[in-house]
């Protein structure tokens, strides 16, 4: 791979749209995911994720715009380079883990050998190594679960798109698969992450895209866009009186004395200059806290807002 | 791109012929059905030999019949046939190699009264008790009383009444004839010697096995080759619509493309059909001399017949399979395909007429049209000389439609990815095919 295309972005999607019918699935929509990232693909039920990752896997084509993997557009050969987990997915029931494993790596390109040992080397990461010659049906929903994640990265595709990777597991193999996420990322391949779970995101993702009625809402860096959408308030615990400071547009009194209260500053004032104040007016802070507007209410409040017909 | 279609057609073979189902209906069905044909058939010739050896009892008024003569006629007769000759047991009840030559008629035994031979008759000594009238020689007329009836007692009365007849005709016209006369009297067709004629003229004897060669042959290619189509294209539908039950459409698409997928199904599900009809053949259908008389099979006919299987199964097997895709169930699958299954069958129904006039109006009109061409092609090439022109039209519309068909169900391969859990309405499924 020459050094242009080992530098392009693993992902590019550049104003894409795509109708149905009627219906507008996707409306002149961008990103570019860096090689390397977790990236947070968001939005609410019939959004238009699922289209756009259909249209980033060639499965459809776009009826504008363009999208090109690693620098230039999609080719025959990048199916081996993209691992797909949909959200609508099974396996095989009746046939063996081992079997499922291996020829779905092969699919991918790897030799019988390598389908063979790499199968080997992910039912032991996800502690299935008994089950190789089990049929699928006979493990739990949560283990079929595990081998469906082991099948999408087998192959050690540059770029894993997972759809909801973590519904269905329990707390310990969530712990497990969210790790195996990261590692994969760390190794230099890209992951999309579509889910609803915005705890996932946070967690995991630098950057996220979120598209509501087929339009990018809300695209860049997490921690700006909480920056963009916070409210500006703080939570202290202190002996001054904040109602005498003109920084000060609410105070959420809390029940007790020795409770912190929640305040909310007024534009364009800052944390920082409100601890200054406090500072210098001579109180005594015991906590002083930022508060940032987690994702999900972000989400929510993006999600109604884009709802509303303009 | 084959690379990918052999890695699913090897899967979609190995999973397919390990499957118990695969296995039952491969194995347990022939040999089932082989036991109860082998049954069936010991017990019907057990059944006939027992009748067919219960004499027929005579009562003739007119003292014209002369079972003696008749008797020795129908030995006569029986020698010049020996396709007609028993095999009979030896004593130790095993199947002698060596045929014992016995007449398979009954003999006939006269009575004086009728009295006499009802009562014979009813203690199962005869079969038949046939009465020529005294007024016989002017009316014509013959009585007979049997105890069994129904359409199979019918059939070997008929057979008695035919060898009276016979023994009827030898007594009359006996003292005027020499012996051997008489026997081309009693036996006026006693064996057929038999030779074709091919379109240069030249002759060539014809046995009973290479009488059956011409016919059997084709006719053996034909059904094979029929059964491998509905076979085959039957698991291909199975496959896909448990790749849809099973989610794992968008998955497989996410690995290969929809032609690939669809390349690599209808291969390795056509090797799955193809493996059953041949362990069928050899464990049932086509045992011993009928199988040679498949490979006195002209090469022509046998490779036209091969083309027209394959053109049949890849125009067949995709449409199967594209139906397979829109139904939910296999149960919905089926009635969806029932349209595609019976124009792809009906050349059966017409397989007399076809037969008889392989070049005729009817057989050529379905072996233009794309569904039905496969089959109605090679029931033409088994029954007789199809001209050139027939065979390469039919073959291009063939081609034609392959390429439609499977374009249409690579889309439809691609458009499931998109309807899961639904069926949509027809002009639904349009609109997605357009927008895919």
């Amino acid at each position: 791979m020459s050094d242009q295309s080992s530098a392009a972005a693993a992902i590019r999607v550049d104003r894409v749209s795509k109708r149905f019918h009627k219906v507008v699935a996707l409306d002149d929509v961008s990103l570019e995911i860096p090689r390397g990232e977790i990236f947070g693909l968001l939005g609410p039920n019939g959004a238009g994720k699922t289209t756009l990752i259909r249209l980033i896997l060639d499965i459809m084509r776009p009826d504008a715009g363009r999208i090109e993997l690693f620098g230039r557009p999609f080719q025959p050969a990048d199916r081996d380079q993209i691992g797909y987990l949909p959200e609508e997915r099974g396996l095989y029931p009746r046939e063996k883990v081992g079997a499922v494993l291996s020829y779905l790596g092969s699919l991918k390109g790897l030799s019988p050998d390598t389908a063979r040992a790499e199968t080997a080397r992910w039912l032991e990461r996800f502690e299935l190594a008994d089950a190789v010659d089990k049929r699928v049906e006979q493990l739990s929903k949560g283990n079929q679960q595990k081998l469906q994640i082991a099948a999408t990265l087998l192959a050690k595709p540059s770029i894993a798109i997972l759809d909801e990777p973590l519904s269905g597991l329990d707390p310990v193999s969530a712990r497990v698969a969210n790790a195996v996420i990261r590692e994969y990322a760390a190794a230099g391949h890209t992951v999309v992450l579509s889910t609803h779970q915005m705890n996932l995101v946070e967690t995991l993702c630098a950057r996220v895209l979120m598209i509501a009625r087929g339009r990018s809402v809300l695209y860049g860096s997490l921690g700006e866009i909480k920056r963009a959408h916070s409210d500006n308030s703080v939570r202290v615990l202190s002996t001054a009186d904040y109602r005498g400071c003109a920084l000060v547009a609410r105070v959420e009194s809390s029940d007790g004395a020795d409770q912190p209260a929640q305040v909310q500053l007024r534009e364009p004032a800052t944390p920082d200059e409100f601890l200054a104040w406090l500072v210098a007016h001579g109180a005594r802070v015991q906590s002083f806290e930022r508060l940032a507007t987690p994702l999900e209410e972000i989400f929510v409040r993006v999600a109604e807002r884009a709802e509303v017909p303009c | 791109m084959l690379r990918k279609a052999l890695l699913v057609a090897r899967w979609e073979f190995v999973t397919t012929v390990t499957r118990r189902a695969y296995i039952f209906a491969v194995v347990a069905m022939p040999v089932f059905y082989g036991g109860m044909y082998v049954l069936a058939g010991l017990a019907g010739q057990s059944a006939l030999t027992r009748s067919s050896r219960v004499p027929t009892g005579i009562v003739d008024q007119t003292h014209l019949v002369d079972v003696t003569l008749a008797t020795k006629l129908e030995a006569q007769r029986s020698r010049s046939r020996p396709d007609l000759l028993e095999v009979l047991p030896r004593s130790g009840g095993a199947a002698s190699s060596t045929p014992v030559a016995l007449p398979v008629s009954a003999a006939l035994i006269p009575y004086d009264t009728l009295e006499s031979a009802l009562a014979a008759l009813q203690a199962r000594q005869i079969g038949l008790v046939v009465v020529l009238d005294a007024d016989y020689l002017r009316t014509g007329t013959v009585t007979t009383y049997a105890r069994d009836s129904g359409f199979f007692a019918q059939q070997v009365h008929r057979q008695r009444q035919v060898q009276v007849a016979d023994a009827i005709r030898a007594s009359l016209i006996g003292a005027a004839l020499s012996n051997e006369t008489l026997s081309r009297a009693y036996a006026p067709v006693a064996s057929v010697k038999r030779w074709r004629v091919d379109p240069g003229g030249h002759r060539e004897a014809v046995t009973d096995m290479s009488a059956l060669g011409p016919f059997a042959g084709p006719m053996g290619v034909f059904i094979l080759f029929t059964m491998a189509i509905f076979f085959s294209a039957g698991f291909l539908q199975q496959a896909t619509v448990a790749d849809r039950q099973n989610r794992m459409i968008e998955i497989l698409l996410s690995s290969v493309n929809s032609d690939e997928l669809l390349i690599g199904k209808l291969m390795g599900l056509g090797g799955a059909g193809l493996l059953q009809v041949a362990i069928y053949v050899a464990l049932v259908i086509v045992p011993g001399s009928t199988l040679l008389a498949i490979f006195e099979v002209p090469l022509t006919t046998l490779a036209l017949s091969t083309v027209y299987f394959v053109i049949g199964y890849l125009l067949f097997g995709c449409l199967m399979a594209g139906t397979g895709m829109i139904a939910r169930t296999g149960q919905e699958a089926a009635q969806l395909s029932a349209l595609w299954t019976l124009v792809s069958a009906s050349p059966v129904f017409f397989i007399a007429s076809i037969g008889t006039a392989p070049n005729g109006t009817l057989a050529r009109a379905l072996s233009f049209m794309p569904l039905t061409s496969p089959v109605t092609m090679m029931l033409r090439l088994a029954s007789g000389e199809v001209p050139i022109t027939d065979i390469v039209i039919s073959i291009v519309i063939g081609c034609v439609a392959i390429s439609g068909a499977l374009r249409s169900a690579s889309k439809i391969f691609r458009v499931s990815a998109l309807m899961f859990g639904q069926r949509p309405t027809l002009p639904e499924f349009a609109r997605w095919m357009r927008a895919t």
